[in-house]
């Protein structure tokens, strides 16, 4: 058996690898939306079941904001542009 | 006025309306007037409709604006394009009541902008402020939407 001849990697030292921290979606409690229509919009967005939607509108209600989704920071962007595209106080932040 | 539904699901999959002539004059005539405000750039009245991504931290901020803010955009005047083609239709596919549902909160979202609405607002009774129409129009935008939310729930 051999090895193919391997070649040293050529490093970047200077490139920082960002830490593949994930991002969190924000949704913000705000007095215009109607309850049905935030559980409505989770349940389409995100395939939540009417159970799981009405517990994160319920958060958002009561605690102010809640997380409704996580992921890399393209996702995130993609889930925050399609909740404001529904009207919803959405935010992304890294989360800490 | 709102005694019976607006609109309910159907067996194959599609919404039936029964709405009010004068209800359907007002959203045609909000969703007009809304595709204006949405050609006026920086109109105040429309910062519902584009929320911050990124609060702390500007550029990223400028980043996300400068590729979604047109997007949505034209995702807005498709939507408002659509509800005036299905206007008077007797049922609407779930494409058109999402599309009706997406404007109609806009138009709630610029509305309740304009009567700077808060959490725990008392209704305007006085008939004689100068708000109280747009308050009364912003209630029929509710019952509206509510009722619309809960045919496509349904179809979900």
């Amino acid at each position: 058996m051999t090895s193919p001849q391997v070649a040293e990697p050529d490093i970047d030292e200077d490139i920082v690898v960002e830490p593949d921290t994930p991002w969190v979606v924000l949704v913000w409690n705000d007095p215009i939306n109607l309850m049905s229509y935030v559980t409505m919009v989770f349940q389409k967005l995100f395939g939540y079941s009417l159970e799981k939607a009405t517990e994160l509108m319920l958060d958002v209600h009561n605690k102010g904001r809640a997380v409704v989704s996580t992921g890399t920071r393209e996702k995130a962007e993609a889930d925050v542009a399609r909740l404001h595209e529904h009207g919803l106080w959405a935010t992304m932040q890294k989360d800490d | 006025m709102f005694g019976r539904k607006m609109f309910s699901a159907t067996k194959d999959g599609r919404i039936k309306v029964n709405v009010d002539e004068g209800v359907l004059g007002l959203v045609g005539s909000l969703s007009d007037q809304l595709r204006e405000l949405l050609l006026v750039d920086d109109a105040d009245e429309l910062r519902r409709l584009y929320p911050t991504a990124y609060p702390d931290d500007p550029e990223r901020q400028a980043d996300f604006h400068g590729i979604v803010h047109d997007q949505l955009l034209m995702a807005r005047l498709d939507a408002i394009d659509r509800i005036e083609a299905t206007l008077h239709d007797d049922s609407l596919s779930i494409d058109d009541a999402d599309a009706w549902l997406s404007i109609i909160n806009q138009i709630r979202l610029v509305l309740g902008t304009r009567l700077d609405v808060g959490e725990d607002d008392d209704p305007i009774i006085d008939e004689d402020d100068p708000r109280a129409a747009a308050q009364v129009i912003y209630q029929v935008m509710s019952h509206v939407l509510e009722d619309l939310t809960g045919a496509r729930t349904a179809l979900l």
